[in-house]
């Protein structure tokens, strides 16, 4: 359950602004190099999985709208590296219970 | 019209790297503002429409499912969005030909 490691690495980042600083700025190859030195193991296709849950997710239930380009969440993408983005507007979305 | 307002933005954009490190921590109405003052107006309907369409389109082009395995979305680690817009996405969409017609004429 490689996907559970990828939550455990969203929770962190939410929870540790030094970690979340640390990663912002690195590109995938980077982030999955570091995360596995940091005791997270997961795949690129583990966070595809898991960020097109959560997103769909928060558009169709929490957001109660279509999933196409007028979703209201894309436009917190603007202005934030995609980390940030994914940890203040995806993962805040939801309570612990729900992501475990 | 406004579409090919978006894709000039975003190409005027890629040739004055200081605006886009001015604007990549902006928000989305800001930007949309930013592209009004520099003469290439466009609404946020607009661009959302025409983005999704775009991207979608390149999936086709690639031969790759547009959802969330699509791998355009893996260029998005590390960068603003703005970034991406600019320096992925609109290159990519040249590459592939899938501007061709949607811009004004020289």
């Amino acid at each position: 359950m490689a996907e559970a490691e990828f939550v455990r690495f969203l929770e962190a980042a939410r929870s540790d602004p030094g970690l979340l600083a640390r990663y912002s700025p690195m590109d995938l190859p980077r982030v999955l190099f570091h995360a596995r030195n940091d005791g997270f193991g997961f795949t690129e296709a583990d966070a595809e999985r898991v960020i097109g849950r959560l997103e769909a997710d928060v558009v169709i239930h929490k957001d109660k709208e279509p999933f196409d380009g007028s979703s209201a969440l894309w436009r917190h993408m603007w202005g934030m590296r995609y980390l940030d983005y994914l940890v203040d507007h995806v993962v805040a979305r939801y309570s612990r219970e729900e992501l475990a | 019209m406004s579409e090919s307002n978006v894709i000039g933005f975003l190409r005027d954009l890629a040739q004055r790297p200081d605006l886009v490190d001015r604007l990549k921590d902006k928000s989305k109405d800001e930007v949309i503002a930013a592209a009004a003052a520099a003469g290439q107006p466009f609404t946020a309907q607009e661009f959302n429409a025409l983005i999704w369409e775009l991207e979608a389109r390149l999936a086709g082009e690639r031969g790759e499912e547009f959802n969330e395995r699509f791998p355009l979305w893996s260029l998005l680690w590390g960068r603003y969005y703005l970034e991406f817009l600019v320096f992925d996405l609109v290159p990519s969409l040249d590459e592939t030909g899938l501007l061709v017609g949607l811009e004004h004429k020289q």
